[in-house]
């Protein structure tokens, strides 16, 4: 086992790492508006509008509910960059950064569900339900192709699992638990294919009933947790920091804004899937295949340990 | 000014409108939409989302009264836009753009508006009308009911458990949703157990824009419904491709060009694996063209989709004005029949997928009855 050698900084760079999973969230939105045709300028133009615009609240709403689902998005993906190693540096160096990562993905179903029934609105709690429907699909073959690189490196420490990768890149033998994970985040991300929950088909889901600056907040949670997730896809499938010249914290960054220019333009590309026939694809196509890429990389570790 | 007035300038940029298509106004609508997409601003998918509320036609006492309450419904700074012909709608949007950033006038508006419900937590006196005719009168009837709403009745679902029912009326103001169009639904879960529909405020032409050509007018039509589909469908990008084929169409590119954007479009269409398998297995219905009363036969949705482009694409081919006729729309009261049993997601595509025209004897029928 190499030795991986990263420090916990004090918590009182946790507005630093907030400030970059925003400048993420910043990035993918940039990169949407260009792609759909919109310009560089839309971001602006649309926080502009969100913050000028009232806040609105219906009849009967449950707004502690709704306000801490669509706000918690952002935190969230905060508690995930948390387990980021950004070269030397890391904000919490746990020993079961990976099993964290899994729970911080698990408290988005409560956090969308929350968003969808806070609003007392019919459209707006289909959404919700329509997201704990995907998160069914998506869940297991999440888990799973997580437990791939964790296999591999023998451990659930993000650092060991970045450490495990001096020689050769994750992606490289297990490019199936990669592109599944990326197609998980995508999805805990609502976004694209999978934004199911915020569809135009019931007026927008869980964004059906929010306006102002609660909409600005839930908006940029999606975006935030896309950032966070890909960033997470670097450190445990791209190599981390690795690279040459650069130092790696330049690496791990310019690789994380490299994966979401890929990852959010897949909204062009696919239609949306939907949401009540996710749960048969993911079980029956992508879990399966999931495992199987799993058991390659159990086979290879344990014949290289004998 | 500094703060608001750079965040006005901003989102003048980025404004979203909600569009209300009365029926008999689509060639309104479409203008409206080539407006927004002429100003990069974007359609508003919900009232909660728009800054503008734009009309398109001239509404009647029952489109206005839900014009209001959707107007009452639009979170402010907010500006209404009534377009009664195609003509108008560039100066009423400029109009528009210029009432948004007059805040003073927004402050007064908000002002006036009444405040937010109170909550209503506990004061329990109201509720007992809302009640419905659900046999839960074992419940306790002095229980505090939130905002003074109901508990929802049960039923059998399919499999034959008890479970909520839920009454949604869809439409009329949906997005990519035919005008004037509501279809009420009662749910389980996300399933429609029951539903019925009814076109507010029929009319006997959809107002859809003449060219003078009866082939561009089919392109037209058809590029129009193959965009809505594609966009329910949530493939903004392609609908977006076949809005564009329409607006060229309706500009008078040559039939050639139409026809070669028309061939991209259904490539693109036809490639696409995952469509192929969100629309696998759901049912529309047509009637044979030409043939009046109300015998309608299921088409599936894929079927329909490619029969609306193969439509587009024989008419601009056409060498002389003589488009061939496709299959006639069918009447709301068709539609019951097609959506029951359906998840929400699969109703609204089967709707989009579903050329509806208002069946004019049936509806003043059933206004006369309820009169």
């Amino acid at each position: 086992m190499p030795d991986a050698d990263v420090v916990a900084v004090s918590a009182a760079w946790a507005p630093l790492v907030l400030l970059l999973v925003v400048a993420g969230a910043w990035w993918a939105a940039s990169v949407d508006a260009v792609s759909s045709g919109a310009g560089w300028g839309a971001p602006v133009a649309e926080t502009a509008r969100l913050l000028r615009q009232r806040r609105r609240s219906l009849l009967a709403a449950d707004r502690l509910l709704w306000r801490l689902g669509g706000g918690g998005l952002l935190v969230v993906a905060l508690l995930m960059a948390a387990v980021v190693p950004l070269g030397r540096w890391t904000m919490a160096d746990l020993g079961v950064g990976l099993v964290w990562f899994n729970a911080m993905d698990v408290l988005v179903w409560a956090l969308v569900w929350m968003a969808g029934w806070g609003p007392n609105s019919a459209h707006a709690l289909v959404g919700g339900y329509r997201f704990l429907a995907q998160a069914l699909a998506y869940e297991l073959p999440l888990m799973f192709a997580l437990t791939a690189p964790a296999v591999a490196a023998g451990s659930l420490r993000v650092a060991d699992v970045v450490a495990a990768q001096q020689e050769l890149w994750f992606v490289v033998w297990m490019p199936v638990a990669f592109v599944v994970f990326c197609g998980c985040v995508v999805a805990f991300s609502v976004h694209g294919p999978f934004a199911a929950a915020a569809g135009a088909d019931v007026g927008g889901g869980v964004l059906a009933e929010v306006s102002g600056v609660d909409r600005l907040l839930l908006l940029a949670g999606r975006y935030a947790l896309l950032t966070a997730g890909s960033a997470f896809a670097v450190v445990v499938f791209l190599g981390g920091g690795s690279g040459p010249w650069l130092p790696a914290w330049v690496w791990t960054l310019g690789k994380t804004f490299a994966l979401l220019a890929v990852l959010v333009p897949v909204r062009r590309r696919v239609p949306l899937l939907r949401p009540d026939r996710l749960v048969e694809l993911g079980w029956v196509v992508v879990l399966p295949l999931t495992l199987l890429q799993l058991l390659v990389v159990s086979i290879v570790v344990s014949s290289s340990w004998s | 000014m500094g703060l608001t007035g750079f965040l006005g300038r901003w989102a003048l940029r980025r404004v979203h409108v909600l569009v209300v298509e009365v029926p008999g106004a689509a060639g309104v609508r479409m203008a409206v939409e080539r407006e927004l997409a002429a100003r990069s601003w974007v359609p508003a998918v919900s009232p909660a989302e728009a800054d503008v509320l734009a009309v398109c036609g001239s509404p009647g006492p029952r489109m206005s009264a839900v014009v209001e309450a959707v107007w009452d419904q639009l979170p402010g700074p907010r500006t209404r836009v009534d377009v009664e012909a195609a003509a108008g709608v560039s100066a009423a949007f400029e109009a528009a753009a210029a009432a948004l950033l007059d805040t003073g006038a927004h402050r007064r508006d908000a002002a006036s508006r009444s405040a937010p419900w109170a909550d209503t937590d506990g004061g329990g006196d109201e509720h007992g009308d809302e009640h419905g005719d659900d046999d839960d009168m074992d419940m306790h009837m002095d229980m505090p009911m939130p905002g003074g709403i109901g508990l929802a009745g049960g039923g059998d679902d399919r499999d034959g458990l008890e479970m909520d029912v839920l009454h949604l009326p869809l439409g009329p103001v949906l997005p990519h949703w035919p005008p004037g169009l509501v279809l009420t639904c009662t749910l389980q879960g996300d399933v429609v157990v029951h539903a019925s529909a009814e076109v507010l405020e029929p009319v006997p032409d959809r107002g859809l824009p003449v060219t003078g050509d009866v082939r561009r007018d089919v392109v037209v039509a058809r590029c129009d419904a193959v965009a809505r589909l594609l966009a329910v469908a949530g493939w903004d990008a392609v609908a977006a491709q076949a809005r564009r084929v329409r607006d060229d169409a309706l500009d008078g590119a040559a039939l050639a060009e139409c026809a070669a954007g028309l061939d991209r479009l259904t490539r693109r269409v036809t490639r696409s694996r995952v469509l192929r398998w969100s629309l696998r297995g759901l049912r529309t219905a047509v009637r044979a063209p030409g043939r009046a009363g109300a015998d309608t036969h299921p088409v599936d949705l894929p079927d329909r989709l490619r029969g609306w482009l193969e439509e587009a694409l024989a008419a601009a081919r056409a060498p002389e004005q003589d488009a061939g006729t496709g299959p006639d729309a069918v009447p709301p009261a068709a539609l019951p029949g097609l959506v029951t049993g359906l998840d929400l997601a699969a109703v609204r595509l089967v709707v989009a997928g579903t050329d509806v025209v208002a069946d004019l004897t049936a509806s003043t029928a059933g206004e006369a009855g309820r009169a």
